[in-house]
């Protein structure tokens, strides 16, 4: 069955088209959730709160961008709106060490799950700004908006997130080589 | 490169084309929530659909009992099912006198069936049907005079036709018992039709005793000269013998038959009563938006700490049926069944995660496993922790819905008012309301979600009806129904209440078909 064909049925209500989208792109969709949320329960309701939107607009769809970037977009936006929903009365410390100078890894060392893992315990904010900026090639402006701050706030984040990232990085890398000279 | 740099390629490489494939649990729980979405559309619809039902089967109903007015044929039926053709016997014996009220049945069931198997049965209905049953039998429809007057000259056609057959058939075998007797038994049957026929506008059943039947038998005596099928196998003196027992036995039963006379005239009145009383039934679908608030506007079902956030009551549709039943001209009782969902909402509340602050959960609210559990706060609470440093990003504000629906079950009093076309009365009552939907969420610009639902609702509860009730007949057994009603309900909530009074303007709409 072609994508359009698929879509049509999804607008319909069909529940097997439905399940078959699901099947398809919730792989990568889990993914992106897990990116986004602090721990993999988050993520879980994330992806679901997403599909159901996915879902309920697919008929806004307009067939002109890709569907799976269309659909990326909605989770994103799940993920963003449970961040702006989690962090209105959140007390928000800034305890972020100075700037360190950076410490050469072997990359191939690192696990997929090590990165996953070191993102997910960004503070949500971080995490928001590194995943938008980087991996989602979100601009500052777009960011600001998305997340109600300003430029200089995303791109101060973004640079936060980054140290936090290299530190956790270097912190394992270090331990990986105690433990490989033992 | 700049570390910078590294680091952002180090994340974008490895976790560009991450896929993981999430829990099982994931997807049922979308296709749940999918189902439950098209569940809650279909409700309405199927409400909708079932209002329609009611309306069909009403007028199909109504057509039946209207193809079926003539109900004449019901008591005819019976008696030939239950004739066995031997026990002609009797007829002769002390049964005769009570062939004078059956002319009319005679008629009818000549109309039906005109075999001589039931002509020859007829005589036992006369003997199965006693004096009494057979007066009662006036009391099938009041037209049955019109019924008569209409058939009486064509059915005496055809029992004489069919006598006349008859009697060739019995002349041939035999001919030798053509008595006077028998002559004499059929002249007096003869002079009743005869009678009937002339007096057409009078009740056949009981005129024939108003002059006496010996004269009768005497005035027709030269008109009649053939035999009475069924009585062919009796001989000539039990025929004697049994026509005087007719006779004697017609004057003493003439007597009892003036009681009956005088209980046939109070009869005679029933059809100007009836014409408005005999419709006693209605049946109803209907419809109504229904306003729901509380009589204290500072009161919660959610709880004491939302006093001072400003609150709404819900709009919704309730739909049912009704059946009606009418006791007199001043008063009839109504009942039915519908099904009323409701809701309430206290604006302006704030919402954050559990664990992020130390408010509290809503004590009465049960909340859902597998629902986010979301701490709502009340405007006050909200500003005494409020505090800049507290504060991120704009905070949500949102609204607080309770939504349950329930089955009624009402019980009302109606007292006219005005009758006629248009009608109007006042309805008192009360009803009983059993709990079937429970629900409790949050909703703002951005989300909604579920919270569980309330622990405070009772399953059963009341309310004291009051309204008016507004009729306008389209025909016979159509009229529209316009009540607004006005409810308040008791008990509706165990505890914590909030002082929420609960009550309801409804405007109770329907389609109602009336039916004897």
């Amino acid at each position: 069955m072609s994508l359009e064909k698929l879509i049509k049925k999804c607008v319909q209500n069909d529940r097997k088209a439905q399940a078959e989208v699901y099947q398809v792109y919730s792989g990568k969709l889990f993914a992106v959730c897990l990116k986004y949320s602090p721990n993999y329960q988050e993520a879980q309701d994330n992806l679901q709160d997403g599909f159901i939107t996915i879902f309920e607009k697919i008929e806004q769809f307009n067939h002109k961008g890709s569907f799976e970037g269309w659909m990326k977009r909605i989770i994103i936006n799940s993920a963003l709106q449970k961040y702006r929903q989690k962090n209105i009365l959140t007390l928000v410390k800034d305890e972020i060490p100075d700037l360190i100078e950076s410490v050469e890894v072997n990359e191939e060392k690192i696990s997929m799950d090590f990165l996953l893992e070191k993102i997910q315990k960004l503070p949500d904010k971080y995490r928001m700004v590194f995943n938008l900026y980087i991996l989602d090639g979100y601009s500052h402006k777009e960011i600001s908006k998305e997340l109600n701050i300003s430029v200089g706030t995303s791109k101060s984040n973004l640079s936060r997130a980054r140290q936090i990232l290299k530190i956790k990085i270097e912190e394992n890398f270090q331990i990986q080589s105690i433990n490989v000279q033992n | 490169m700049k570390p910078n740099k590294k680091i952002d390629r180090l994340f974008q490489e490895k976790l560009k084309d991450l896929e993981v494939s999430p829990p099982d649990i994931v997807w049922e729980n979308i296709e749940a929530h999918l189902d439950k979405k098209r569940g809650k559309r279909l409700i309405p619809l199927w409400w909708r659909m079932a209002g329609a039902a009611a309306i069909l089967l009403s007028i199909a109903t109504g057509g039946f009992y209207l193809l079926n007015t003539p109900s004449i044929s019901i008591p005819v039926d019976n008696t030939i099912t239950n004739t066995p053709i031997d026990s002609v016997q009797g007829f002769n014996e002390k049964v005769l006198p009570i062939i004078i009220p059956l002319p009319i049945e005679n008629i009818i069931v000549d109309s039906k069936k005109t075999t001589n198997e039931q002509l020859n049965s007829n005589p036992t209905i006369i003997k199965k049907s006693p004096l009494s049953e057979t007066i009662t039998s006036s009391e099938i429809p009041y037209d049955l005079d019109n019924v008569i007057n209409k058939t009486s000259t064509t059915e005496n056609n055809t029992i004489k036709h069919e006598l006349l057959t008859n009697n060739s058939n019995q002349t041939k075998t035999n001919s030798t018992k053509n008595t006077n007797a028998e002559k004499k038994e059929f002249q007096f049957a003869q002079s009743k039709n005869t009678f009937l026929h002339k007096d057409k506008n009078e009740i056949g059943i009981t005129d024939p005793f108003n002059t006496n039947p010996i004269d009768l038998i005497q005035q027709n005596q030269k008109n009649i000269d053939w035999t009475l099928a069924p009585t062919t196998k009796k001989t000539e003196e039990s025929k004697l013998t049994s026509l005087n027992t007719t006779i004697a036995s017609i004057n003493e039963e003439s007597s009892s038959l003036e009681t009956a006379n005088t209980l046939k005239d109070s009869e005679d009145h029933l059809p100007e009563k009836t014409t408005e009383s005999h419709k006693k039934w209605s049946v109803a679908s209907i419809i109504a938006p229904v306003l729901y608030n509380s009589f204290n506007s500072k009161g919660s079902p959610m709880g004491a700490q939302f006093e001072s956030n400003p609150k709404e009551g819900s709009n919704s549709i309730a739909y049912g049926v009704k059946v009606g039943y009418k006791i007199n001209n001043k008063f009839s009782i109504q009942g039915g069944l519908s099904l009323m969902a409701v809701g309430f909402s206290v604006n302006e509340v704030y919402m954050n995660p559990t664990g992020l602050t130390n408010i509290a959960k809503l004590s009465n609210v049960n909340y859902n496993s597998s629902s986010r559990v979301l701490n709502v706060i009340a405007s006050d609470e909200f500003s005494q922790i409020q505090t800049p440093e507290t504060s991120v990003s704009t905070p949500l504000k949102g609204s607080l819905n309770q939504e349950y629906g329930y089955v009624e079950v009402p019980l009302e009093l109606k007292y006219n008012l005005i009758d006629g076309r248009f009608r109007a009365h006042l309805i008192t009552g009360f009803s009983t309301l059993i709990l079937n939907s429970n629900e409790v969420y949050v909703e703002n610009s951005e989300f909604s979600s579920d919270l569980g639902e309330a622990n405070n609702l009772n399953n059963i509860n009341f309310s004291g009806n009051f309204g008016f009730d507004f009729d306008y007949s389209l025909n016979e057994n159509l009229y529209i129904n316009v009540a607004p009603i006005f409810k308040i309900y008791t008990n509706t909530f165990s505890q914590d209440a909030g002082n929420f009074e609960p009550y309801t303007i409804g405007l109770y709409t329907g389609l109602n078909y009336r039916f004897d």
